[in-house]
């Protein structure tokens, strides 16, 4: 199976700086996606990708552009699994009916599906696919989820995948594999009808 | 067929991803420019030249505490008044054998005064 590598969102000039910002520019958009996928919650998500560029300018800014792809997302990789352990942590030491509230709060953003809300009846089917792709990602676990949108999504090689998810290249290729064989189930049917 | 049927879904996945991210709300593209503008002052913050005045002055000041604590912590000189005795039989000059070797002499030529065992000896007036 072919992984398509995905057109930047800008293209990149020469300047040191300007292509630093042209890399962030061309990411930033999926990295949010992602990072909404993993938090439910656009504000955090805003937030997550806000830290990953500015830990990956701090940290990273000199590295060789064929690198900056893995280690931007292993950034934003770093920031995720940091949101779910402080809300972990924060989960423990909260009273029951203040829990209830946080679950309630966490639910679907209204921006995630913002998009669909405003689409024309005559792509309904789209929308249903979109809604299904949606459910389905969503069920994913955390670590497939990640793998399947870096890869298949932004383009990244299982190497590079590996490298910004800081796990072996053998089990990139079995979080794949299971992800894409959950996604397969679950929007067959949606897919068949076009 | 899996593969062929996996490459398509995946394809159509992609689009549909492709397609949200283009529809992406403005307001948080905007913030995400606004982030990233951010994050980009950090390369020309990073290069300010290296001032060490600030940094002096506060390990100055922590060296002071520092060394105010130790001095207000150490250990007084004088001893209690109740071990001025034991501090006198530790001392070098106190040798008996070398100061009074009669008394010595004297003290081991004494018998030991051993305790009395008397439970054998009846009660006065028992008789």
């Amino acid at each position: 199976m072919t992984i398509h590598t995905l057109p930047a969102e800008q293209p990149e000039p020469a300047d040191a700086g300007a292509s630093l910002d042209a890399f962030l520019g061309s990411v930033q958009q999926r990295a949010f996606m992602i990072a909404r996928y993993a938090t439910g919650d656009s504000d955090e998500a805003l937030d997550i990708v806000q830290d990953a560029m500015t830990g990956f300018v701090r940290h990273y800014r000199k590295k060789p552009a064929d690198q900056r792809a893995a280690l931007f997302f292993r950034s934003l990789n770093n920031r995720i699994i940091d949101f779910h352990r402080q809300r972990q942590r924060r989960s423990r030491w909260q009273w029951p009916w203040s829990r209830t509230e946080d679950l309630a709060s966490d639910g679907p953003d209204p921006g995630a599906s913002a998009s669909s809300n405003h689409r024309p009846a005559a792509i309904a089917e789209q929308s249903q696919f979109a809604d299904a792709l949606q459910a389905a990602l969503g069920a994913l676990p955390e670590r497939q989820r990640q793998v399947f949108l870096l890869r298949a999504w932004q383009g990244l090689s299982v190497a590079e995948t590996a490298q910004a998810l800081k796990i072996s290249q053998g089990s990139i290729k079995t979080h794949y594999f299971r992800a894409l064989k959950a996604l397969r189930e679950q929007l067959e049917q949606h897919h068949d009808k076009h | 067929m899996t593969s062929t049927k996996d490459a398509e879904i995946q394809d159509r996945i992609v689009r549909q991803l492709e397609t949200e991210r283009s529809d992406l709300d403005p307001v948080i593209a905007m913030r995400l420019d606004r982030a990233r503008h951010q994050a980009m002052a950090e390369t020309t913050g990073a290069e300010k030249p290296f001032r060490p005045w600030p940094w002096l002055a506060t390990a100055g000041a922590a060296s002071l505490a520092v060394l105010v604590v130790i001095q207000l912590n150490q250990p007084t000189a004088t001893l209690p008044p109740d071990t001025l005795d034991l501090d006198l039989l530790t001392r070098a000059e106190f040798d008996l054998l070398d100061q009074d070797p009669e008394f010595m002499l004297w003290l081991t030529e004494q018998a030991v005064d051993l305790p009395i065992d008397d439970s054998d000896v009846p009660p006065e007036g028992s008789s």
